[in-house]
């Protein structure tokens, strides 16, 4: 009854309200295949203002490929830097799972006294813009040598509060007894979380692994800071070393870096959405 | 069906993934392909070795050149060069005979020069006048003749000058008349016209008479030489001096020369017709031959030995900055089978015209005197240039082009970029040019070879 | 044996714990705490200067500038947020189809910030698109990047990045509201404004609460587009704590930036703290 068919001016606003949102990224989708000489247009004011403003074809006058072809084929440092996003991302991602699970399991099972100020202790952080922290990071990555590898933009990230905080909703909606009765049947405290809690938490799991690859996929201020060859640079921050001025180079591998996310959230989509609402739904 | 869309998803995913893994190895290598590899040299900064050659001769510090009248016949030479001499012994011999008709022929010459009167300079010449209108009966002398103060000089035709004088006497007398005349018709102003032409008939005739009274003679104001006779007999005499005076005649260059030659005959023929020699030492220069006719230049050089060797020579004026007084050279012998090393310059002069003269000391067993000599020296220049070897350069004239190569840290790692720089070029030396105006730091690589055609900006790998 | 029995229960969870604790110590916790340490000292030589730092931090202009900023845009954008994506929620709520749409409003989450920096700059920046279409029709070109209007723009921005998944949430609260009460309620006579006022928006208050403590969290992550976008020295309406923390390390001014770190940390905290008191919330 909530649902009635009224909805023929609303789904009108809600197409315009789309296509405004999709309006960005469908520009980024077809600038890069127009031919250099129409990007011209487009690109030249913002290097070189000189009374013209930047005009923008909707609909290319001349597709091609040349950017696309300019930056798959004759740029193969772009391979490096996307390698890099990949490998790190890959690598934060699991190992973050794997420390987080088990303490998300804690803090959903355990009861201790310290739990509730650790967990806070917890959220206060993961609050914390990036800035705050940086510093400490930086004096301890120092200390430890790590300054300029990639492990130092891996560690922090790994042992980051933000997973176990989203893992630990996706436990938590888990009724006690059905663990309580695994246990009483002689299970111990891993094989619970294994034969229990992982399935059961899956949702959560993955809405995690989602976010923070689409977070990770993006991150620019601690490989800025902690990175010094460049050919260890993250593809997010490989976009932001060409400026307007190789705009159309920089607008293919812009697209390309869409992929991977496109890829990520239409795959992890349902599980996505379905770990947001588990952490509404929580209260 | 949601199910579906999502391992569709992630099989395409995994299409990319893979579509990108091979991407990475095919990119690097068209990327590799199309890369030009190049080789690398280095800056050097040196001086230019600039090798200066002069040619010349050795000859003795201290020499004597003997000279002989020219345009003689040679009858005998008894030195060569190379041949040492005492003095006064004979170099050689001229033909006697020849040089006696030589001496008559010069005497003639200046005989004949004297009486043309070109013998004596333009100076004072005094002119000789007379009345005009006279015939000049007969001419008593002639030009080189010298003369004495009221010679006669011309004499005139006296029934002439008597037929004259009547005539104008009786002009006068009738002139006078018409004058009376005109007085008398009270014509003042007519009577006074033809006055005056009456008085200047009147002086006319005066001095017509004074030459009748002079037996109709023309004498010579003055004693000396006469220059120039003006008219002959036969002729009217005219306004103009019928004779030239000179009365302070001097002997002009030309006769002096003539004069000087004759005393040079005079005095080899008294040596019989030797030639003996001025100076001991050696005969560096026999430029006569028996049976030639001798010349203006030196017969002979006569060097004196012990004076000491000397490497004359003419530097052109492009070679002269690299030569200064006190520099060190090399002379060499015979294409430099002989050398004296480390000979200082000892004297740079300008001659007049191109180049300049150049004298440097030798002090060496092997070189003689009379030797063809080099001078050979390998002057450093003070500043250092940046050298740059040729297969490096694009040369066009005296301007060039080099590309060298910058390293930047790529996101591969090293990258190598090339530019394009312009330079002027100085000079060649060895198997390198030697470059200005190249605002390069020392230590940039100049790319040397290269596999591709390169252009500015482009990237590049190290061969 | 039930205390041995409960006191092993308790340190059975460690090891689970361990891992994850003790990284979150290593890298942030500890390394926070020296930071504080060090908010008491000078930078080069370590000396203690006691509240010096803080005073130069106060005194700071850039850093009330910050502040400022960081607090306005904060207070801004997220009631605006949160009134949006309410709006659209509710009209999603009553409209069949709405998968679709749901995506689209979500895809923004999963676009990287860098791939659409250019995006940006070509729209928004001084010789951009935009401008271009205001002056071709004669008004005079607005420069939206380098005038206060930057501020709108980061808002805009922050609403355009967040919709999709504030309104999935607010979604979910308002499907959640169990259709027998509202029916119940429909029956009673009550129309559509007095269902929403009094039956829905109440029972949203948890929803409000997480979507509030998750939008403040993207709130900060604002500066990556503001810094890809417009620099480290932006136009003064847009520049933001991260920036000044960004340019203090980037000149070293370590002690400057550990007080202010620490200033920071507790402004955070006391209002999660009252955040939590307010809504009478406890957290597990």
């Amino acid at each position: 009854m909530r649902k009635n068919a009224s909805g023929l001016p609303l789904y009108i606003i809600m197409a315009v309200l789309c296509t405004a949102v999709l309006f960005p990224v469908i520009l980024a989708v077809i600038l890069p295949f127009q031919a250099q000489s129409e990007l011209k247009d487009t690109l030249s004011p913002l290097v070189n203002f000189t009374g013209k403003y930047s005009r923008v074809d909707l609909l290319p006058q001349y597709p091609s490929t040349e950017n696309f072809k300019e930056l798959l084929v004759y740029s193969p440092e772009f391979y490096r830097v996307f390698w890099n996003s990949l490998l790190m991302v890959g690598c934060i991602l699991l190992f973050q799972t794997l420390v987080a699970v088990p303490a998300a399991w804690a803090f959903a099972r355990a009861e201790f006294r310290g739990r509730r100020l650790l967990f806070n202790v917890y959220v206060i952080f993961m609050l914390m813009p990036f800035q705050v922290t940086m510093l400490s990071q930086y004096l301890v990555l120092d200390g430890m040598g790590l300054m300029n590898r990639r492990l130092a933009v891996i560690l922090p990230a790994v042992f980051s509060a933000f997973p176990v905080f989203l893992i630990y909703r996706g436990f938590a909606d888990i009724p006690r007894d059905v663990a309580d009765s695994a246990r009483i049947d002689g299970a111990n405290e891993w094989q619970v979380l294994r034969y229990i809690g992982l399935p059961l938490g899956k949702s959560g799991i993955l809405a995690c692994v989602v976010i923070s690859f689409l977070d990770l996929w993006n991150m620019v201020e601690q490989p800025l800071t902690f990175l010094r060859d460049k050919t260890k640079y993250p593809l997010s921050l490989y976009l932001p070393t060409l400026g307007a001025d190789r705009g159309e180079l920089l607008l293919a591998a812009a697209a390309v870096t869409l992929i991977p996310a496109v890829f990520v959230f239409v795959i992890g989509q349902e599980e996505l959405e379905r770990g947001i609402i588990a952490s509404a739904l929580k209260e | 069906m949601k199910e579906n869309t999502k391992s569709r998803a992630v099989k395409f995913f995994g299409i990319f993934l893979g579509a990108m893994l091979i991407m990475t190895v095919v990119s690097r290598f068209i990327v590799t392909q199309k890369m030009p590899v190049v080789t690398t040299v280095g800056i050097k900064r040196e001086s230019i070795a600039h090798r200066v050659e002069v040619g010349g001769t050795i000859e003795a510090e201290k020499q004597t050149p003997v000279f002989v009248a020219e345009g003689l016949r040679v009858s005998e030479v008894y030195v060569k060069q190379g041949s040492k001499i005492g003095k006064g012994e004979h170099l050689m011999r001229l033909d006697q005979d020849y040089l006696a008709s030589e001496t008559a022929n010069a005497e003639k010459e200046l005989e004949e020069f004297m009486e043309k009167g070109d013998a004596y300079t333009d100076g004072d010449r005094t002119p000789v006048f007379t009345e005009g209108g006279l015939r000049v009966l007969q001419v008593c002398v002639k030009k080189g003749d010298s003369v004495y103060a009221g010679q006669p000089l011309i004499r005139l035709d006296t029934e002439y000058l008597s037929r004259k004088i009547n005539d104008m006497e009786g002009e006068l007398d009738s002139q006078r008349l018409t004058r009376d005349g005109m007085y008398e018709a009270e014509d003042s102003r007519s009577a006074e016209a033809l006055s005056n032409q009456i008085d200047e008939k009147q002086r006319e005739l005066d001095r017509y008479n004074s030459i009748w009274n002079d037996g109709g003679t023309v004498y010579s104001p003055c004693a000396g030489v006469v220059t120039d006779m003006l008219i002959k007999a036969g002729d009217i005499t005219m306004e103009q001096a019928v004779a030239l005076i000179s009365s302070s005649p001097e002997f002009s260059g030309e006769a002096e020369r003539l004069r000087r030659r004759i005393d040079g005959l005079k005095k080899a023929a008294e040596h019989l017709g030797y030639i003996n020699s001025p100076a001991g030492g050696l005969i560096t220069e026999a430029t006569v031959r028996a049976g030639d006719l001798t010349s203006e230049a030196a017969a002979f050089i006569i060097s004196d030995e012990s004076s000491g060797k000397l490497f004359t020579g003419i530097v052109p004026d492009e070679e002269v900055e690299y030569l200064k007084v006190g520099d060190k050279v090399s002379i060499s012998v015979g294409g430099g089978s002989t050398r004296a090393k480390d000979q200082k310059i000892s004297l740079m002069t300008r001659k007049g015209g191109d180049g300049c003269r150049i004298e440097v000391p030798v002090e060496s067993e092997d070189i003689k005197l009379g030797d063809m000599a080099e001078l050979v020296t390998t002057k450093l220049s003070d500043e250092r240039y940046d050298c740059i070897p040729f297969e490096a350069v694009t040369a066009e004239g005296d301007k060039g082009k080099v590309f060298y190569i910058t390293e930047a840290e790529g996101f591969l790692g090293k990258e190598y970029i090339v530019h394009s720089a312009s330079l002027r070029i100085k000079e060649e030396t060895g198997n390198m040019y030697a470059v200005t105006d190249l605002g390069l730091t020392p230590e940039t690589l100049i790319v040397r070879t290269s596999s591709k055609k390169l252009a500015e900006g482009m990237k590049v790998r190290l061969g | 044996m039930i205390n041995r029995y409960d006191i092993k229960r308790k340190y059975r969870y460690l090891p689970f714990l361990l891992p994850s604790a003790a990284g979150v110590a290593v890298f942030t916790f500890l390394p926070f705490a020296d930071s504080f340490r060090r908010s008491f000292c000078a930078a080069v030589t370590g000396d203690f200067v006691g509240v010096n730092n803080y005073k130069a931090v106060f005194g700071n202009e850039a850093f009330g500038l910050a502040v400022k900023n960081t607090a306005v845009f904060t207070a801004v954008c997220i009631p605006l947020l949160i009134g949006i994506s309410f709006f659209i929620a509710y009209g999603l709520s009553r409209v069949k189809h709405i998968r679709l749409i749901k995506s689209v409003l979500l895809f923004p989450m999963a676009v990287p910030t860098a791939a659409l920096v250019l995006i940006w700059q070509i729209l928004f920046g001084d010789a951009g698109w935009i401008n271009h279409i205001i002056t071709s029709r004669g008004h005079g070109a607005v420069s939206f990047l380098g005038s206060s209007k930057a501020f709108w723009v980061l808002v805009g921005n922050y609403i355009w990045k967040n919709l999709g998944y504030t309104v999935l949430l607010w979604l979910t609260g308002i499907m959640g509201v169990s259709t027998s009460v509202i029916d119940a309620a429909k029956v009673d006579g009550a129309n559509e404004r007095q269902v929403l006022f009094r039956i829905i928006l109440p029972e949203l208050k948890p929803a409000l609460y997480t979507i509030t403590i998750i939008s403040f969290l993207n709130s900060f992550k604002v500066f990556r587009e503001a810094y890809l976008v417009a620099g480290a020295y932006p136009y003064k309406s847009i520049y933001l704590l991260q920036h000044l923390f960004n340019n203090w390390f980037v000149n070293m001014d370590l002690d400057k930036m550990a007080a202010a770190a620490v200033v920071v940390f507790s402004v955070i905290f006391a209002a999660a703290v009252l955040l939590q008191k307010v809504w009478d919330r406890k957290e597990v």
